[in-house]
């Protein structure tokens, strides 16, 4: 594979290359089958006319049975392999799609920034996942069906040369004429057609372009002038469209016609034949068959063309658009990469737009390896075009960048990711696992390498710890692990949670009191839903899950017993009323939701049980509606649900209900709950939560540091850290990452460098999404850690973080206008002394 | 909620909104209680958020070389961080509880939210604001001495 592409680039490989690319042996296998079925159709043929000629006429019953068997075991042997052909042509299309696929997307990938600034993620999309399909279809086709087709032809036409020459040659003679008169229409049509995929695009472009305008349309009511223009568009493709079909049918009639005349001939020519004892009537009856399927492959063979045609077109316009050099080299390494110091030397650096725009606009100057450099100016100055030609994410026009005295250009990018570490100001975070992400790229650092990672770039989880803490995201890992839920079978971490619960207890619990609610008998928790708090358990039973209690008609009995059904029902209706008042009409915005009683998909179906409970009593909503207002009503949890409270004479009741609840269940059925204990563990809630035995109390918001240092203190006595901080790695962080906040985010994207362990490291503004705590805690890092072991090259927006910095560079409008220490600079009383303190 | 419904109608800012948008910021609006010496917001953090302050005080203060200089008290019914809702804006103070209080918090996101609801808000919220801003400018006019009247002009920037 690696061949390939240094001979021909993907894109310019033809549409047969991928049918036969890893599928050799598949296409000679098929080549076998299609030689044995083409066998397998004219025998048919031969035993209908000995049937006819030796059995029937000569009334020889066993030659009859024995012809016929031969047929059936010829059809049918036929059907079989056809069937095989057609698994197999479906295979290879599969193959050739996937293979052509995947290296177009990796070739896709690789392609320079700027191609992607002027490509929609749609048109790679739709590219990669509907052009190509066409054209991998007829990958599938493009070997088997023109030879199976070919060869019938070619065998029946034999086996009717063989049978009479002379009749053979006379509906033969039809062929011809069709070669001459279907291209003439095919090529017709195929103009046509070219009209109106052009036109099409027109008229598409023109109601893109009304739509989006429809503004200015209205505002000056130009509705008819715009009404005209697509009038006009779209005549013109119904008359385009009405020529093409015409052609098409035309093909269709003219090819139908043609072959139509075959049983003409054979019946006037060769029943004048027959009548001069010429042919036998069984020859002819063969003849009639081998003539009628004589139009089949024919007909096949005609589609192909038009699927070939189509296929070519679509395949070469796709390619054509990815047709483009990748930027860098990007050969794997064949040793580790050379350790590098880290010096950095950059000359006269240009770096030009494709439009002529300059961007960088010759700098110069020089870091020694652990020096930290920050890079401030005003916007637009080109601080991130500096740092992201360091970071090798496109190539510098003129000029030179060198580390250790090599010139960055000539590193090819696996061997420059092995060196540099690069941190933007909005990283991406991608869908997975806080450790996925942790180790993307280093993973694809030591993966470009041939040589085994040496021991310092060997990764184990304390290393992985180290990091987080490092950046400041410890705290937040563990708190994913601590909100986690264990393996219902996982007994092991259970028991454990269960010792550290009682710890807590002794050490802890007055401590926290005022942040947590702990569970207990006797006591409505407000941070709970109805039905735990009625429960004040769980059921390892699927009926009697939390979420299909309101369905259960055994537990609605017991409300009932319990005169909490009414209630209950009365407090569902109270809360469909107060989220359609309050949410009804406005959009369904997660954040709206987020503390609502009733989810967005359900609010109209509140609204249409309020409607009707306006005129009708309450018997009278339907099964569903009761139970989807009871369901409201178990779910409710006054201190997230605020738009509601919990009338105190149902909370007294509920209280009451706990105490009874046990036994109720034992006589439904034993274990089909277990209460709360203090000494079991609840699955089905938080590792936190079990920990806690109780749930934390909202709208506190210094509970929250209070409460991690101590679990964190607990955890570490108990030795149990690491265990947690794993649980808290295998957080999922959601599509590109929309479950972390952007200062977690940015944490995460820092670590991931980290990890790696580059000796250049690029900051983007990386830091600006933190708080000032974060921030001065990346700050120490840089200051105590990297000082002198890793060169810094940072853009900053915020002036007061740079005196720690070694050098400071002032950029405006391309190009270096102060350089020097942070002292020099101030002293000097330029440039960076008005961005500190301003124009005097 | 009724209760913040009530408080929040009497902030100048939402003054103008319709009955629709301030249910629904009522609904948003968080409750806070901070114990003596949390702090809301540092120097340089872009917090996006207001509060309305149900009871105790809050204090403004900034630090100026090494010690703490408290620039200002808020007590209950003070809304504060109106600013700060509309776009990023790093503090150039520090504010934090001076007692243990209670705060209404509203945070940037569901402000913007609203406002992309409730499209008229956006103008009725500027010209709350604007109003507000003027008064406050008038006040500091009359009330400022002569020597600080070069520090005004917040209204013709």
């Amino acid at each position: 594979m690696k061949q390939d592409k240094a001979a021909t680039p993907i894109t310019e490989k033809s549409l047969f290359y991928w049918a036969f690319k890893d599928n050799l042996k598949l296409q000679i296998i098929l080549l076998l089958i299609i030689v044995l079925i083409v066998f397998a159709r004219v025998i048919p043929l031969e035993m209908q006319k000995r049937i006819i000629n030796d059995s029937i006429a000569l009334r020889n019953i066993k030659g009859l049975f024995l012809y016929c068997a031969i047929y059936i075991i010829a059809i049918t042997t036929a059907s079989a392999l056809k069937l095989a052909i057609n698994y197999l042509q479906a295979l290879i299309g599969e193959r050739a799609m996937t293979t052509m696929r995947k290296d177009l997307y990796n070739h896709i990938l690789t392609l320079s920034l700027g191609f992607f600034r002027t490509t929609q993620p749609g048109m790679v999309v739709s590219s990669l996942m509907t052009e190509l399909s066409t054209a991998g279809t007829f990958a599938g086709m493009a070997f088997a069906v023109p030879v199976t087709n070919i060869l019938t032809l070619l065998a029946f036409s034999g086996y009717l040369l063989w049978l009479n020459p002379k009749l053979a040659g006379a509906t033969l003679l039809i062929y011809p004429a069709v070669f001459f008169v279907i291209p003439i229409l095919q090529k017709k049509a195929n103009e046509a057609n070219k009209q109106r995929v052009d036109l099409s695009r027109t008229v598409s472009s023109q109601i893109a372009e009304s739509i989006s305008g429809i503004h200015e349309i209205q505002v000056h009511g130009a509705y008819r002038q715009e009404g005209r223009k697509f009038d006009n568009l779209a005549e013109q493709l119904k008359k385009i469209r009405i020529r093409w079909s015409l052609f098409r049918f035309g093909i269709k009639t003219a090819n139908n016609y043609f072959v139509g005349l075959g049983p003409f001939v054979v019946f006037i020519f060769g029943g004048y034949l027959v009548m001069h004892g010429e042919l036998a009537l069984g020859s002819m009856v063969a003849f009639l068959s081998a003539q009628e399927k004589l139009f089949d492959p024919w007909k096949e063979l005609i589609d192909f063309y038009q699927t070939y045609q189509d296929a070519s077109v679509r395949y070469r316009r796709t390619m054509s658009y990815f047709d483009s050099v990748p930027e860098f080299s990007i050969a794997p390494l064949d040793a580790f990469a050379q350790p590098l110091a880290g010096s950095l030397e950059v000359n006269n650096l240009i770096y030009e737009t494709s439009d002529g725009h300059r961007l960088l606009n010759g700098l110069t100057f020089s870091l020694g390896a652990g020096e930290h450099l920050a890079v401030v100016g005003y916007s637009g100055g080109g601080k991130s075009t500096l740092i992201q030609c360091i970071g090798k994410m496109f190539n510098y026009t003129a000029g030179s960048i060198q580390l250790d005295n090599r010139e960055l250009s000539t590193l090819t990018k696996y061997e420059s990711i092995q060196h540099i570490g690069y941190i933007s100001q909005n990283p991406f975070i991608f869908t997975g696992s806080i450790e996925e992400n942790l180790l993307y790229a280093y993973k694809a650092a030591t993966e470009a390498a041939v040589a085994p990672p040496t021991e310092e770039m060997k990764i184990d989880l304390d290393r992985m710890i180290l990091v987080l803490q490092q950046v400041g995201l410890f705290v937040d890992v563990m708190r994913f692990g601590l909100d986690s839920f264990i393996a219902p079978d996982d007994e092991k971490t259970a028991d454990k949670i269960l010792r550290i619960r009682h710890r807590f207890r002794e050490g802890f619990e007055v401590k926290l009191a005022d942040y947590v609610e702990f569970y207990s008998q006797d006591d409505y928790h407000v941070n709970s839903n109805v039905a735990e708090n009625i429960l004040f358990g769980t059921s390892p039973k699927e009926a009697f899950s939390y979420s299909l209690l309101s369905d259960n008609a055994d537990f609605r009995s017991f409300l009932q017993s319990e005169d909490l059904l009414q209630p209950l029902f009365n407090l569902g209706i109270e809360l469909a009323g107060q989220a359609v008042d309050i949410l009804a009409g406005v959009g369904t915005v997660d954040l709206f939701f987020k503390n609502s009683p009733v989810p967005a998909d359900r609010l109209e179906e509140c609204e249409k049980i309020l409607i009707r409970l306006k005129k009708h009593p309450f018997s009278s909503l339907s099964s569903q509606n009761q139970s989807f207002l009871l369901s409201l009503a178990l779910n409710f949890t006054p201190s997230i649900h605020t738009m509601s409270r919990l009338p105190r004479q149902l909370k007294e009741s509920i209280l009451s209900a706990r105490k009874i609840f046990p036994q109720w269940s034992q006589s439904i059925g034993p274990d089909l709950f277990t209460s709360y204990r203090d000494t079991s563990y609840i699955h089905g809630q938080s590792i936190l939560n079990n920990i806690f035995f109780g749930r934390i109390k909202p709208g506190l918001p210094h509970a929250q540091e209070i409460i991690n240092q101590s679990i964190m203190h607990l955890l570490v006595e108990q030795d149990y850290l690491e265990k947690i901080a794993a649980f808290g790695m295998h957080f999922q962080v959601g599509t590109m990452g929309d479950r972390l906040s952007g200062g977690q985010k940015q944490k995460l994207a820092i670590a991931r460098v980290l990890l790696k362990q580059p000796k250049i490291i690029l900051m983007d503004e990386a830091t600006s999404a933190l708080d000032n705590k974060s921030q001065a805690r990346i700050q120490r890092l840089m200051t105590t850690r990297w000082k002198g072991k890793r060169t810094v090259i940072a853009a900053v927006h915020r002036m007061d973080i740079i005196e720690s910095f070694d050098k400071v560079a002032v950029m405006k409008a391309g190009k270096l206008i102060e350089f020097g220490t942070y002292q020099e600079l101030i002293a000097q009383k330029g440039i960076l002394h008005e961005l500190i303190y301003g124009r005097k | 909620m009724q209760q913040n419904l009530e408080l929040l109608k009497d902030v100048n800012l939402f003054s103008f909104f319709p009955d629709k948008a301030m249910k629904l910021l009522a609904f948003l609006a968080e409750r806070t209680r901070l114990a003596t010496g949390d702090i809301l917001f540092e120097e340089g953090d872009d917090h996006g958020r207001a509060y309305l302050i149900l009871s105790g005080q809050l204090s403004l203060s900034k630090q100026n070389n090494d010690e703490r200089v408290v620039i200002q008290h808020y007590e209950e019914g003070d809304f504060l961080g109106s600013f700060s809702l509309l776009g990023a804006m790093p503090a150039l103070f520090t504010l934090q509880a001076s007692t243990e209080t209670t705060v209404l918090t509203i945070n940037r996101e569901q402000f913007s939210k609203i406002l992309e609801q409730f499209p008229e808000t956006t103008k009725l919220s500027l010209k709350a604001l604007l109003k507000e801003l003027n008064q406050w400018e008038r006040k500091n006019l009359y009330q400022a001495e002569a020597c600080c009247l070069g520090r005004t002009g917040a209204t013709v920037l």
